[in-house]
């Protein structure tokens, strides 16, 4: 194959990939409105994926948090002291964390400990044959095991990147607290912040950390559930999973961005 | 009894091997029909039965509509009328037996199947049913939380795919008993197994002739 046909077969399957994905999550959020979906053991899985890659990942997303809070203030402060522009601290902070950082890190975090997860668990139940008997009982598996996890996945991100945020502004202020050795306004800190915080940000903010949410679940449910027979083939989904994953954060990140700041 | 449907289970001209003889039959409500599948072959006639995989060849028809010809809505709720022993684990890893059992019923909203769960998980003595993953539970525990599955929820028709592997005598007869008992409930009955032991025979019996009939030219 020349290197024209290599490229154009390979942007070809990208392509054909992004689409499937795009028709999962339409079809996750389109089921998800129609009452019959929601079944008993259904809202118990989407449940136990909220406690999964929500509320066991408070913890080390509040940590990350903290850190990074810490090493932007310090070089914010760093910088903008040389310039003896401090007053600048809250806008750069917001535009720093708020806008990128934040929703960046907490979809690795999410990616990294729960679309190994899911990728695993389902393609064990395929492999198992744990998926054909669900169908065989005629219980839908993309309603019984993809829906809850897809919306479970985008529910915890938005409510991760929140945290983060809250945890790194904190952080960042006790960092300049420690740094100016007391000598800082609380309010005026927070004021700076909440003031260079404009709509675009929010909304910005919203389709950053739901919609890689979204395609995190749909990625990771369709590369486990995409597997064949062989118990050989888990790891491979599961890798797979992830490393599209990650793609698809950056290249929405960067979409999201380009449309909101451009 | 007067029924909304000719068959039950209609099998035309399905071949499971290549160059095999197809099978035709039909069933109704209360028959049973024993079909000789090799273990070394795979899992194919529950897919087939169930229409989640078609036939290579042929068609299978459930209430006298081709599972081909169903919307994957009106596909899986006819599905859920049907019980299935599934050979191997047959049991979702991740939940617990109880929940294992109730999946089928609240995910077809049968609210009044309390009471088959706890008939027939009483009838397999398992009730009540362990709240503790597949894994940890005891072999032959298991099998029969299997069958209460399989069983409740009144079913029409009861797929049993190679029940009777590692079954000892005493759960083989309590499963022969179940099955004569459900089947006198109306409920079809499509054994799979590469095999069928006198005494599996004489429960079953009559059965439904399910053999190959010979390909013209053969």
């Amino acid at each position: 194959m020349s290197l024209l046909g290599y490229i154009g077969a390979s942007v070809r399957a990208r392509v054909a990939r992004a689409v499937r994905v795009t028709a999962v999550v339409w079809a996750v959020l389109v089921k998800a409105l129609q009452p019959k979906t929601w079944t008993a053991p259904m809202r118990n899985v989407l449940a136990r994926q909220i406690l999964f890659t929500g509320l066991e990942a408070t913890g080390f997303v509040s940590l990350i948090a903290v850190i990074v809070g810490g090493l932007v203030v310090v070089q914010a402060q760093y910088w903008l002291t040389r310039l003896g522009q401090t007053a600048l601290i809250g806008p750069i902070l917001t535009a720093v964390v708020l806008r990128e950082l934040g929703p960046l890190l907490t979809n690795f975090v999410v990616i990294a400990r729960s679309g190994t997860a899911i990728s695993t668990e389902l393609a064990n139940m395929k492999v198992h044959g744990e998926v054909r008997m669900l169908d065989a009982m005629g219980i839908d598996p993309f309603v019984y095991l993809v829906i809850p996890r897809v919306l479970g996945v985008a529910a915890s991100t938005f409510c991760l990147t929140i945290l983060f945020l809250a945890v790194t502004f904190i952080g960042g202020y006790v960092c300049m607290w420690i740094i100016l050795l007391g000598d800082i306004d609380m309010g005026l800190f927070f004021g700076n912040i909440i003031g260079a915080v404009t709509v675009t940000d929010v909304f910005s903010l919203l389709a950053k950390s739901i919609l890689p949410g979204l395609v995190t679940g749909a990625i990771c449910c369709d590369e486990g559930l995409g597997v064949g027979a062989a118990s050989t083939e888990v790891p491979i989904a599961a890798t797979r999973g992830v490393m599209r994953s990650v793609a698809a954060l950056f290249v929405m990140s960067l979409l999201i961005s380009l449309m909101a700041y451009l | 009894m007067t029924s909304a449907f000719n068959t039950l289970i209609r099998v035309l001209d399905v071949t499971a091997e290549p160059g095999g003889g197809g099978r035709n039959f039909s069933m109704m409500p209360g028959e049973a029909v024993w079909i000789r599948e090799e273990r070394e072959a795979g899992r194919k006639w529950l897919d087939w039965v169930t229409g989640i995989e078609p036939p290579p060849t042929g068609a299978v028809e459930w209430k006298d509509v081709d599972w081909r010809h169903r919307s994957a809505d009106e596909a899986a709720a006819q599905r859920g009328r049907i019980g299935c022993v599934f050979a191997g684990r047959g049991l979702l890893a991740n939940l617990d037996m109880d929940e294992n059992v109730w999946l089928p019923a609240q995910m077809h909203r049968r609210d009044q199947a309390a009471d088959d769960i706890e008939k027939w998980a009483r009838f397999f003595g398992c009730w009540p049913l362990p709240q503790e993953r597949a894994p940890t539970v005891a072999e032959d525990r298991r099998r029969r939380i299997l069958w209460t599955r399989a069983f409740a929820g009144r079913p029409e028709a009861l797929v049993l795919e190679w029940p009777l592997v590692d079954t000892g005598a005493d759960d083989r007869d309590l499963l022969l008993r179940a099955v004569d008992q459900i089947r006198n409930a109306g409920c079809a009955i499509v054994w799979l197994d590469q095999q069928l032991s006198d005494e599996v025979r004489s429960a079953l019996e009559p059965l439904v002739w399910a053999a190959p009939l010979p390909r013209q030219g053969a």
